[in-house]
């Protein structure tokens, strides 16, 4: 029998308050595949993101992630990490601190393993350094950081090169594109094509709660 | 992760927290000396009706005070943008929830582990020999309070009207709390009976287990709307 996909979605619908934000969404990422999901600004993006990762429930339609039905939150947040808008990092804890959090809930130790992934993004310097006291580059390396070391196998990005310098643009690609090497499933939403396209295989686009070809 | 380890990070975490900040302890105890001493103040120069309300004044003071320490504890998160990831991790949101209880029932015990010695100083709460009991009553009355605070603040986190609600849901609830507590400080203090003492803490105990399991149990619906 062969592996489920990452993903799977099937006429899924949802609404806040009277509005439709997803008008029957049907969706398959395979393991190991990276897409890139576009569309304007209020198109759903985000709040399909937080779908699939079992921070909402669909009103119509289903939906699985590694098979696990979207009804199972829990089942399905063990398969998923979104790094979404508000990413939650607490200023006044550590980047270390807010990496040994993240890293506790998802059932990991922070181990020495990981050095070699914050010297790359050169985060080493500051890691004591509270949260607040970093620049916004800084504070999306510590989130870049949260994303490549937590070991949820499909792993959804919320516009991941936002309010980024060139450097940190680089930096975003280079990690982006060794977390798709190394067989995890991305789905990157994003408003710079070029960017995102240059990590993904494939690519979607959403308006006004639909996805349309890209 | 193990339930008690998703508790105890989640507790530790809001601790840090506070330590760094001291938004809520700074506040709760500011405010809590206040509620003391305006009560005092209303009440009187009397040393001794000041000694017969000094149950009431301290619980009122500890009871408002609760309310605030239970506003920042989700209010935090909210700031910080990190509620919805805390609500995404692969860990039951029972297990957060206590983790929540946890980090705002030790504020609250090192806010009445300072206001209880300031209300003894300045109207008078002898409890003499009979401290061990006023310490069960001070842990169980504020786990009544923190129990409840949390809860109705994490309902209470992403309405709009969330600092006006949150006292509004709270106080009718803990009624019976702030009532056995009251009950149960004065007897003490004033040399009353000890099975009546035992009656109010009994009461105390069935309060903080039902509403314990119950606020549980409903938070992972309260928290995901």
């Amino acid at each position: 029998m062969s592996a489920p996909p990452a993903a799977q979605l099937a006429g899924v619908a949802l609404r806040f308050g009277r509005s439709w934000v997803l008008r029957g969404i049907d969706l398959e990422l395979r393991v190991g595949e990276s897409v890139a999901l576009f569309g304007p600004n209020g198109s759903g993006k985000s709040t399909l993101l937080r779908v699939l990762a079992g921070g909402l429930a669909p009103a119509k339609g289903e939906g699985r992630v590694f098979g696990f039905d979207l009804r199972d939150k829990l089942s399905v947040r063990q398969h998923v990490h979104l790094l979404g808008h508000d990413a939650g990092l607490y200023p006044d804890l550590t980047a270390a601190e807010n990496l040994r959090f993240s890293l506790a809930l998802h059932g990991q130790q922070g181990e020495a393993a990981q050095a070699a992934l914050l010297s790359e993004l050169g985060l080493e310097a500051h890691l004591g350094k509270r949260v607040r006291q970093l620049s916004a580059g800084l504070r999306k390396r510590v989130l870049l950081a949260r994303l490549a070391l937590v070991n949820s196998p499909l792993l959804l990005i919320d516009e991941p090169f936002a309010n980024l310098d060139a450097d940190s643009r680089e930096l975003s690609l280079e990690v982006l594109s060794r977390l798709q090497r190394s067989g995890k499933t991305l789905l990157i939403s994003s408003h710079e094509p070029e960017l995102a396209e240059a990590v993904t295989g494939r690519s979607l686009r959403m308006e006004g709660g639909r996805l349309v070809a890209a | 992760m193990s339930p008690w380890n998703t508790i105890w990070t989640v507790a530790l975490k809001d601790w840090r927290l506070e330590w760094r900040s001291r938004d809520s302890l700074t506040a709760t105890v500011f405010f809590a000396g206040l509620v003391l001493l305006i009560l005092g103040f209303a009440l009187g120069p009397s040393r001794q009706r000041l000694q017969q309300a000094a149950p009431g004044i301290l619980w009122t003071a500890l009871a408002f005070s609760s309310v605030l320490a239970a506003q920042r504890s989700f209010g935090s998160e909210q700031e910080a943008g990190a509620l919805e990831a805390l609500t995404l991790y692969p860990v039951a949101h029972e297990w957060i929830y206590l983790g929540k209880l946890l980090g705002n029932y030790g504020q609250l015990l090192v806010l009445g582990a300072l206001l209880t010695p300031l209300c003894d100083l300045l109207f008078g709460l002898p409890a003499g020999p009979r401290w061990p009991e006023l310490l069960l009553t001070l842990l169980l009355g504020l786990l009544g309070l923190s129990v409840i605070g949390c809860f109705y603040a994490a309902v209470t986190t992403q309405l709009r009207a969330r600092e006006a609600l949150l006292p509004v849901l709270i106080f009718p609830v803990v009624v019976p709390v702030i009532l056995a507590s009251v009950k149960a400080t004065s007897l003490l203090t004033t040399g009353g009976l000890g099975s009546e003492v035992r009656s109010w803490l009994g009461l105390l105990v069935v309060f903080d287990l039902i509403y314990l399991v119950c606020a549980t149990l409903i938070f992972p619906y309260a928290l995901e709307g």
